[in-house]
């Protein structure tokens, strides 16, 4: 307690200061006036007796402020006065403020804008009850697997998760969610067309295990996640909104989603985005029971080995995490050793690992880390280079106020006085650069966000600066201030003041600009870093879009199709693709039409185990896919041996034909022709199912990066009566894309497309349609991100150098003034004097390229799994970086060398 | 200690009577410059030992009060034995020379 009275007590003095140094001077001067008085009784004169009081008494006023000092604010007052003193500065200096500002509201505006992308992304919490207790079982960032083989353990089937849930107590409540969802059709009863709109499925207490409160009508409960319930759904705020405009009629309605009937019972929280983060939010959240309606036969629920949903919980107070953990894997060994045959080893490396959840699930943050880690690094290179720039900057004006601080040092201003007295300066300004980054980031991060999510209907990330946010630029700020501040403080402290004094009035010459020139130097071997980093990105983004990607990417269009064709008779289905051809084709403009079960680069692909006629015993496995006859041709793939399908031929019921890809016929029929072999998906007794008839081109088929893979394509609907009885089997003839190839680009592609797939049949859905170049970018939407921030982030450099170079010059133009009169009065042209200048313009310049070429090649190393189809020490990117920085920067030294040489000698004669 | 301990032994005091007390008592062996005797003051009305009023002395002056708080009692029970300590040590070491 008594520090705290103490405390109060100091406080109680800091607000009734000016009473205080009032008393204390009434109280000395009552002191010596008594002591004066006693003097002269003792027979002094007046005078005397008033001195000799104050001989014994001291130096008042340093005692005065010893006793100042008591109280403990001494460092307080002097901040304040540094602070009142730095704004007065640089409220003086109009102009070299505003350029430090400027400088640091883009240096740190652009770290600013990182992080907030990066904090959104990887680092911030679900908008839900005390996110902080919810954790996630399982680390794995795997969505879409369905198989036990995780290692990572993170995928749960609906059985296990139930049997967890019921047998761990340490749980306060325990929720599942479907892990790999899209987009299904969608249709409010009453309506003509169906939507193609994203579902998930949740167990029944999935809302509870979150705490969330619906916005309107009720959330799921656990009662609805009971065979036999009625079937309810959720309905997000946004699509809520966005599809039927806030309609309350919509709580209580009916709806169908992906052919099965729902009531919509009540509106999720608007902020509330589902628990895995990604671009494509949940519209509709159906409890996990309702799945084996939907899907029927093929249902992910029933099969206790199919492993499709992630798990959350909250723990109860006080229970140790990692005493649950190790129950969690004892009981996930044990149900393994139950219910899947596999090797012992294979089961023993099954772990689930306890992490926090309240942050959601991710794949953007996995995918995303490396990337943004590369950016981060080049914010931070951006500030460094914002920081040596001014920190040049300040030694060319301390240099300017050189005097001033001489003065203050021979007036008895300690070093470490002085030294302070520019970081507050330094810091004051780069909070207020940090201000105006601030903005300056909140402002762009609109599009920032549009480049990293391009594409996708919504943006599950907030920009609005969160205290997060803010605590970061402000630390970001304080430190660029120091940093910046460090050298021309240190450089001021040693100012001497007996030379400085002696040539006071003149201009400072003959300092040494050594640090000056190292600086820059440094800017621009740091420019030289960033901007080889953005060539080399540039260059990778273009191998990736302009490589051979087997099929011809221009001009073809994609429709992505909810088809819920289950159950429809083989005639129907063949009379409906029939029938969508043919209306594909009436479109103006369009020259081609396909389907597909899976299109190009759409990111989707089905592996299955083969078993060739000729080598039963080889353990083989391909790729997949059905497409219609004409599906070659429209994509712009090329046959190169055989034949590709045709239509006459390759019916329902005729010979069973396949086109395999030119890597498939590499990898499983090395030395021998292809053709007329046969293989069959499963084992032995497939074995002789399928005849191969053509080989065609490798087509990249799944992502930019994926180079061919073998890869098999059949005819749709050609399959045998048997097949057509497994439910899986069948599906696959249900197609999930209509591709075309168009000329030109035709107006109204998207209304006249999804117009005609739309009236086909009630059952199919026209999803989302999209040009292949485009799905491309989409596919790429990350290294474009990469590619365009890394050049914003190289342009800033370039500019930040250039500024620091063009200033260095100009400076020291302003200090030459006087030779350069006397040299062009000695009969100089303006010619050399510009070639004056520049010497030591190109002499840094230089120096800062070799530099920067040899850290380019440093660097290179890191940046060795981001490239793609070029060496990270490409000496391409780092000449064009060198020839880039070298072109900018004599141009920036050019107009201070061309200024000089208008210098009038008979001016600068005068003056000196 | 010896301003707490004048002000203790002749009750409260201003500045001015403390500083004769200190120069009388120790036979002027103690000469110290008057004037560091506020800044002294000053630390112990932070830390809480001493507590000032201002009184009138005389018609047309005042004077500041200083009185012995009990932590400032405490305080100087605490220093004085401490010095004693010392002292008695220092006392030995040179005794028998």
């Amino acid at each position: 307690m008594r520090w705290f009275r103490e405390i109060r007590r100091r406080i109680a003095m800091l607000r009734h200061r000016e009473d205080f140094e009032r008393e204390l001077d009434a109280e000395m001067r009552c002191h010596l006036e008594l002591q004066a008085e006693e003097n002269e009784s003792r027979g002094m004169s007046p005078r005397e007796a008033r001195w000799a009081a104050q001989r014994q008494f001291g130096n008042a006023a340093l005692l005065a402020e010893d006793s100042r000092s008591a109280w403990g604010w001494t460092a307080f007052d002097n901040f304040f006065q540094d602070v009142r003193y730095a704004i007065r500065r640089l409220s003086a200096s109009k102009s070299y403020t505003l350029t430090a500002i400027v400088i640091l509201a883009l240096g740190i505006g652009a770290n600013t804008g990182l992080f907030t992308l990066m904090h959104a992304v990887m680092l911030k919490s679900l908008p839900i009850a005390d996110p902080e207790t919810v954790v996630r079982l399982g680390d794995g960032d795997n969505c879409c697997g369905l198989g036990w083989q995780q290692g990572r353990y993170s995928l749960f089937s609906d059985s296990f998760y139930k049997h967890l849930r019921d047998h761990t107590p340490d749980f306060e409540g325990m929720a599942a969610f479907q892990a790999g969802f899209g987009r299904v059709g969608v249709r409010r009863a009453g309506m003509e067309v169906s939507e193609g709109l994203v579902r998930q499925f949740v167990s029944g207490n999935y809302f509870e295990v979150l705490g969330l409160r619906a916005y309107a009508g009720r959330l799921t409960v656990p009662a609805d996640d009971q065979q036999g319930a009625p079937a309810v759904a959720v309905i997000s705020y946004r699509a809520w909104q966005q599809q039927y405009g806030g309609d309350p009629s919509v709580v209580g309605a009916a709806f169908t989603i992906e052919g099965f009937p729902v009531t919509v019972v009540g509106v999720a929280p608007p902020a509330f985005f589902g628990t895995v983060v990604r671009t494509d939010p949940p519209d509709f959240w159906l409890p996990i029971a309702t799945e084996p309606a939907v899907h029927g036969g093929t249902s992910l629920q029933a099969d206790r080995r199919l492993h499709w949903l992630y798990v959350i919980g909250r723990l109860r107070p006080g229970v140790q995490a990692s005493n649950v953990e190790a129950g969690l894997n004892v009981k996930l060994q044990t149900w393994l050793r139950e219910n899947e045959q596999g090797k012992t080893e294979d089961l023993a490396k099954q772990h689930i690992a306890l992490v926090p959840g309240g942050s959601g699930i991710s794949q953007m943050r996995e995918r995303y880390r490396q990337e943004l880690t590369l950016l981060l690094g080049m914010t931070t290179l951006v500030l460094l280079i914002a920081c040596a720039n001014l920190a040049n900057l300040q030694l060319a004006r301390g240099a300017v106020t050189a005097t001033q601080s001489s003065v203050r040092v021979a007036l008895g201003a300690s070093r470490y006085r002085l030294i302070r007295q520019v970081l507050v300066e330094s810091i004051i300004l780069s909070i207020v650069g940090g201000a105006a980054g601030m903005f300056v980031a909140w402002q762009s991060s609109g599009l920032l966000i549009q480049l990293v999510f391009r594409g996708s209907s919504v943006v599950p990330i907030d920009t609005t600066p969160s205290p997060a946010v803010l605590w970061f630029t402000l630390g970001v700020s304080v430190l660029a201030g120091i940093l910046f501040g460090l050298v021309p403080a240190l450089a001021t402290s040693r100012s001497s003041p007996s030379s400085m004094l002696r040539s006071l009035g003149r201009s400072a010459t003959g300092r040494s600009m050594r640090p000056q020139r190292v600086l820059l130097v440094a800017q621009i071997a740091l420019s030289v870093v960033l901007l080889t980093a953005a060539g080399l990105m540039a260059q990778s983004l273009r191998n990736l879009t302009s490589q051979g990607f087997g099929f011809q990417v221009d001009g073809a269009v994609s429709a992505a199709v909810d088809a819920n064709f289950g159950g429809y008779a083989p005639e129907k289905l063949a009379a409906l693709y029939a029938d969508i051809d043919r209306r594909m084709r009436d479109i103006p403009g369009v020259r081609n039409a396909a389907l597909a079960l899976y299109a190009p680069m759409s990111g989707d692909n089905w592996g299955m185990n083969i078993t060739l006629e000729e080598k039963p015993l080889l353990e083989a496995g391909s790729s997949w896919n059905r497409v219609s006859p004409s599906f070659f041709d429209t994509i712009g793939a090329r046959i190169l041996r055989g034949r590709g399908f045709d239509e006459t031929v390759d019916r329902p019921g005729s010979t069973a034909v396949t086109v395999v890809n030119e890597e498939f016929a590499k990898t499983w029929f090395p030395h021998e022709d292809p053709i007329g072999k046969r293989f069959g998906i499963g084992g032995y007794e497939n074995r002789g199912d399928y005849m191969i008839v053509g080989v065609v081109n490798s087509i990249r088929f799944r992502r930019p990066r994926q180079p061919g893979y073998p890869m098999f394509f059949l005819p749709l609907l050609q399959m045998s009566p048997a097949d057509w009885k497994d439910e899986v089997k069948a599906r696959s003839n249900v197609i999930g894309s209509v591709l075309l190839r168009v000329e030109g680009s035709p107006r109204d592609l998207v209304s006249q497309v999804t117009r005609s797939l739309g009236s086909v049949d009630p059952n199919l859905t026209p999803l989302k349609l999209t040009s292949l170049p485009e799905l491309l970018a989409q596919q790429l939407g990350q290294e474009h991100t990469i590619s365009a921030l890394a050049q914003v982030f190289g342009v800033l450099a370039l500019i930040l150098s250039c500024v620091g170079l063009y200033g260095l010059t100009d400076y020291s133009v302003s200090q030459r003034r006087s030779e350069i009169g006397m040299r062009t009065a000695l009969g100089a042209t303006r010619q050399q004097v510009v070639l004056l200048v520049l010497k030591g313009a190109v002499t840094q310049t230089a120096a800062g390229l070799a530099v920067g070429v040899v850290g380019s090649l440093v660097t290179a190393r890191l940046l060795t799994t981001l490239v793609y189809g070029v060496q990270p020490s490409d000496p391409l990117s780092i000449a064009g970086a060198c020839v880039v920085l070298a072109l900018f920067s004599l141009t920036a030294a050019l107009l201070p060398a061309l200024r000089a040489s208008h210098v009038d000698p008979a001016v600068t004669l005068r003056t000196e | 200690m010896l301003v707490l301990k004048t002000i203790r032994r002749f009750g409260p005091s201003h500045g001015y009577s403390i500083a004769k007390a200190i120069q009388q008592a120790s036979d002027e062996v103690l000469q110290v410059e008057e004037g560091s005797l506020y800044p002294a003051l000053q630390r112990m009305l932070v830390k809480g030992w001493v507590t000032a009023e201002w009184v009138q002395a005389g018609p047309k002056r005042q004077t500041r009060v200083y009185h012995l708080t009990t932590l400032g009692m405490e305080q100087l029970d605490a220093e004085i034995s401490a010095y004693r300590r010392i002292a008695q040590a220092i006392e030995r070491v040179i005794e028998p020379a």
